[in-house]
């Protein structure tokens, strides 16, 4: 007998089989019911131990061998990422330390600004290079010079903490992009000075004493004047009042120096030891009193 | 009883995904198993492979089940007249079916579970799964006829 391939399925009682797909229908609707009721609670717990440890194990077998490249492809990825991420890290910390040096000199600019509205000040900031580490000379090196418009003899000021700005030196010597210091403490730093008090004004000499081991000296006080212990020394512009063609002329009068810490009576006179508002030798950053006059 | 539930485990675990679609395979035997066999024997395969499928997959129980079932018997009922070696009966038969799958599931989703969108369903999920298991069904399908003849008897079983 040939077989014929295409003979057709073998004919079911077709009752049978609507009534077997009826009944089964009707299983499957009672077994929905009574889950959504949460009857088969008990059996869906056993069930799930059961095809818990299954279904993982399968999961993870799955997930290593769907991703392209396997294990190797991770490494990679993994690799890649961590590159990605040491770039990044890498950006951020210089950004960090641009943001903070911009943080600083935002802090200087604004410091510069209150000093230039309560003075009749022009500034320019610039840091401290150096400070000459010997006992010889006290100078220190600004990294701002003529191209920027320091002179010598032009005033240097500082702050430290909260003191007001006060003088650190005088430019002594201003290169293109440079300038060096004579700081008041050196021995041959001389500059008239003066003291407010009691709607008078005592003048005297303010010199350097780093060398003999002190700091200032206010020298030359007439010894009728009535100078106290705590006042203040402030400069006195006498150059740029008598010799305005002289570098000290740059030097305006009324910046502070320091307080007084002692008085001496040197019989034709008085002298005063000077504690210096701002350490010069702390000193990092400095404004150059460009232009003094109000 | 074995073989379906390994056959749902496969579907929810081992099976990749296309767009985020499975392959439905517990549709395409149970379809072509009908189409070969019969409505009956396609029936039980339908049911419990429904049953094992949502107990893998965490589904309402039940639900799977009768989608299928759905399924098998709008795939199987009216492609019965035609000859078995029309290699559109399969493709025929699992679309239909799929329809009738979804239909029924979507249906049963929306009543028993949650409300959702008709156009969006059939868009992302439906017609997705349906395209994905046309391309196997006509393979499996002639495996499925091979099998069944090696194991018959080479007289055909409507010969007097």
């Amino acid at each position: 007998m040939i077989r014929d391939r295409s003979y057709r399925p073998m004919h079911q009682a077709p009752r049978r089989s609507l009534l077997l797909v009826i009944a089964l229908g009707l299983l499957a609707l009672i077994i929905m019911v009574a889950d959504q009721a949460g009857m088969l609670g008990p059996l869906r717990a056993q069930a799930d131990t059961l095809l818990s440890p299954a279904l993982s194990a399968l999961k993870r077998t799955a997930d290593r061998v769907g991703s392209p490249g396997g294990p190797l492809g991770d490494d990679q990825a993994l690799q890649a990422e961590l590159a990605a991420l040491r770039e990044e890290n890498s950006a951020l910390k210089a950004r960090l330390i641009q943001a903070e040096a911009l943080a600083f000199e935002n802090a200087r600019l604004r410091e510069q600004v209150r000093i230039e509205q309560a003075h009749p000040w022009r500034l320019l900031g610039a840091d401290v290079a150096a400070i000459t580490p010997d006992a010889g000379r006290r100078l220190a090196l600004l990294a701002v010079g003529a191209e920027q418009g320091v002179r010598p003899g032009m005033a240097v000021i500082a702050r430290e903490g909260s003191s007001p700005p006060a003088l650190i030196g005088v430019v002594a010597e201003a290169g293109p992009r440079s300038a060096s210091v004579l700081l008041i403490t050196d021995y041959s730093s001389t500059l008239s000075a003066q003291v407010y008090r009691n709607a008078g004004v005592a003048r005297g000499v303010v010199q350097g004493q780093w060398q003999h081991g002190s700091r200032l000296l206010l020298d030359s006080i007439d010894r009728d004047s009535a100078i106290a212990v705590g006042d203040t020394v402030v400069t006195a512009g006498l150059t740029a009042q008598f010799a305005g063609d002289l570098p000290l002329a740059a030097i305006p009068p009324d910046v502070p120096i320091g307080t007084i810490e002692a008085l001496h009576n040197t019989g034709r006179g008085q002298s005063a030891d000077v504690r210096p508002f701002v350490d010069p030798d702390r000193v990092r950053y400095a404004w150059v009193i460009l232009d003094g006059n109000e | 009883m074995l073989a379906l539930l390994v056959v749902a485990l496969a579907q929810t675990t081992l099976l990749p995904r296309l767009s985020g679609v499975a392959p439905n395979l517990m549709l395409l035997l149970a379809v072509c198993h009908g189409l070969v066999s019969g409505t009956a024997p396609a029936a039980r395969w339908a049911f419990y492979g429904g049953l094992a499928l949502d107990l893998c997959a965490m589904s309402l129980l039940g639900s799977h089940s009768l989608a299928l079932l759905a399924g098998v018997v709008v795939a199987t009922w009216p492609l019965e007249r035609f000859r078995r070696g029309n290699w559109l009966v399969p493709i025929a038969g699992v679309a239909l079916g799929g329809l009738a799958y979804h239909t029924v599931y979507a249906l049963l989703t929306a009543l028993f579970v949650a409300g959702f969108e008709p156009e969006v369903y059939a868009l992302f999920a439906a017609l997705p799964d349906i395209l994905i298991v046309l391309t196997p069904a006509l393979p499996l399908y002639m495996a499925l006829r091979w099998d069944q003849e090696r194991t018959r008897r080479s007289v055909p079983v409507d010969v007097y």
